[in-house]
C-alpha cells in the first residue's frame, strides 16, 4: 500500500479545511475514536488505536478501499525518535475530534453556563 | 590403645623409675658421698634443659589453640556462604515459578483476546462479550505485576482501556441491538490484535528468560 509522502502539508490543508468549515469530520461508529471527512473523490479517514497509542491516517477510494495510509506509535517515536509524524496525526485527530463532537461549542455552552450560575450565586 | 599411647606410657615409666632411683640414690648418700652434689648438679641440668621444653609446649599449646580458632572461623564463613547460596538459588527458583505464572496468566488472557475476536467474526456476540469481560479482568489484574517492563503494563492499562470500551460497544451495538452483523468494528478490532501481538512479544521475553542459565554463585 502506497504510503502517504507529503503527510505535512496533508494535514494542514486538512486543519485549515477544518477550521473554515469546508471539510466535516463525523465519528465513524459509536463508542470508537475514528472519525472520517467524505469528499467528492473519496475519505479521509483518522484513527487513535488505544494499544500502543498509534494513530493511522488512511485515504479511501469511493469504493472504501484504503489506497494510502501512514501510521506512528508511542513505540515507534522511541525507536526511530520520529516525532513529528506521530505529533501531526495527534494533532489532525485532536482536530477530527473536537469537530466531529462540536467538543469546543459543547465545553464553551457549559463553561458560559457554569459562569452564569456563579455569578447569579454572587447577586 | 594405640602405639603411640604405648610407646609414651613406657617413657613415662622409665622417667618415674629413673627419677625414684637418682632420688634413692642421692637420700642414701645425703651426708656423708659426693653423690648428693651429683644429684643436685643432675636436678639442675635437668630443670635447665626441661624449662625451654616447657615453654616450647606452652607456645605449641597457643599455636594450637590459634589454629583451631582459625579453622572454626573458615567452617563458619564457608558455612554462612552456604546458607546464602542456597537463599539465592531459593530466591531464583521462586522467581522462575513467579514468572511461569505470570505466562500462563498472559496466555489465558492471550486466548480470552483471541476468542473476542473469533466469536465476534461468526457473530456469537453473547460468548464474544464473555471472554471480553474476562479479558479486560486480567489485563486490569497484570498490568501492575512488578515482574513486568514499565511499557508492558502500560500495554496492559491500554489494553484493559480497549477492552472495557469494547465491552460497552458490543453491548450497545451487538447485542442490545440483536444484530448478525460479523465482525467487531475496524477501530476496536485492530486494539484487540494489537494487543495479541504485544501479548506474543511479552511471553517470548519470559520464555527467553526462564530458559536462562541459572545465576552464578554467590560468593
Amino acid at each position: 500500500m502506497p504510503q502517504l509522502t507529503n503527510l505535512n502539508d496533508l494535514v494542514l490543508w486538512l486543519e485549515e479545511a477544518t477550521q473554515n468549515g469546508s471539510v466535516k469530520w463525523t465519528p465513524e461508529e459509536e463508542d470508537t475514536d475514528s472519525f472520517s471527512a467524505a469528499f467528492d473523490s473519496g475519505t479521509v479517514r483518522i484513527s487513535r488505536i488505544i494499544v500502543g497509542s498509534t494513530y493511522l491516517l488512511e485515504m479511501l477510494d469511493l469504493q472504501g478501499r484504503t489506497i494510502a495510509s501512514v501510521e506512528s506509535s508511542r513505540q515507534v517515536v522511541e525507536n526511530a525518535n520520529d516525532h513529528v509524524t506521530y505529533s501531526l496525526l495527534e494533532r489532525l485527530h485532536r482536530c477530527a475530534r473536537n469537530q466531529a463532537l462540536g467538543a469546543e461549542d459543547k465545553m464553551g455552552a457549559l463553561l458560559e453556563e457554569i459562569r452564569r450560575r456563579a455569578g447569579e450565586r454572587q447577586t | 590403645m594405640s602405639r603411640w599411647k604405648l610407646i609414651w606410657l613406657l617413657i613415662l615409666l622409665l622417667a618415674v623409675g629413673g627419677w625414684a632411683a637418682g632420688f634413692w640414690l642421692a637420700y642414701l648418700h645425703r651426708n656423708n658421698s659426693e653423690w648428693a652434689n651429683y644429684a643436685g648438679i643432675a636436678g639442675l641440668c635437668l630443670a635447665i634443659i626441661g624449662f625451654p621444653f616447657t615453654i616450647y609446649s606452652l607456645f605449641e599449646t597457643q599455636r594450637a589453640g590459634r589454629e583451631a580458632q582459625r579453622q572454626a572461623a573458615e567452617a563458619a564463613r564457608e558455612a554462612k556462604a552456604a546458607v546464602e547460596q542456597s537463599r539465592a538459588d531459593t530466591k531464583q527458583a521462586l522467581e522462575k515459578v513467579a514468572l511461569m505464572l505470570l505466562a500462563g496468566d498472559l496466555e489465558r488472557l492471550q486466548t480470552a483476546v483471541n476468542a473476542v475476536l473469533d466469536f465476534g467474526d461468526h457473530a456469537i456476540w453473547p460468548r464474544a462479550l464473555l471472554h471480553c469481560r474476562e479479558a479486560g479482568a486480567l489485563a486490569a489484574a497484570l498490568r501492575v505485576n512488578p515482574l513486568l517492563r514499565e511499557n508492558e503494563r502500560t500495554m496492559l492499562a491500554q489494553g484493559a482501556e480497549a477492552l472495557a470500551i469494547a465491552q460497552t460497544y458490543i453491548t450497545d451495538n451487538r447485542i442490545n441491538k440483536n444484530t448478525t452483523r460479523r465482525g467487531l468494528y475496524r477501530t476496536h478490532a485492530k486494539n484487540l490484535q494489537s494487543l495479541a501481538m504485544s501479548l506474543t512479544v511479552v511471553r517470548a521475553r519470559l520464555s527467553a528468560i526462564s530458559l536462562e542459565a541459572p545465576h552464578a554463585p554467590v560468593n
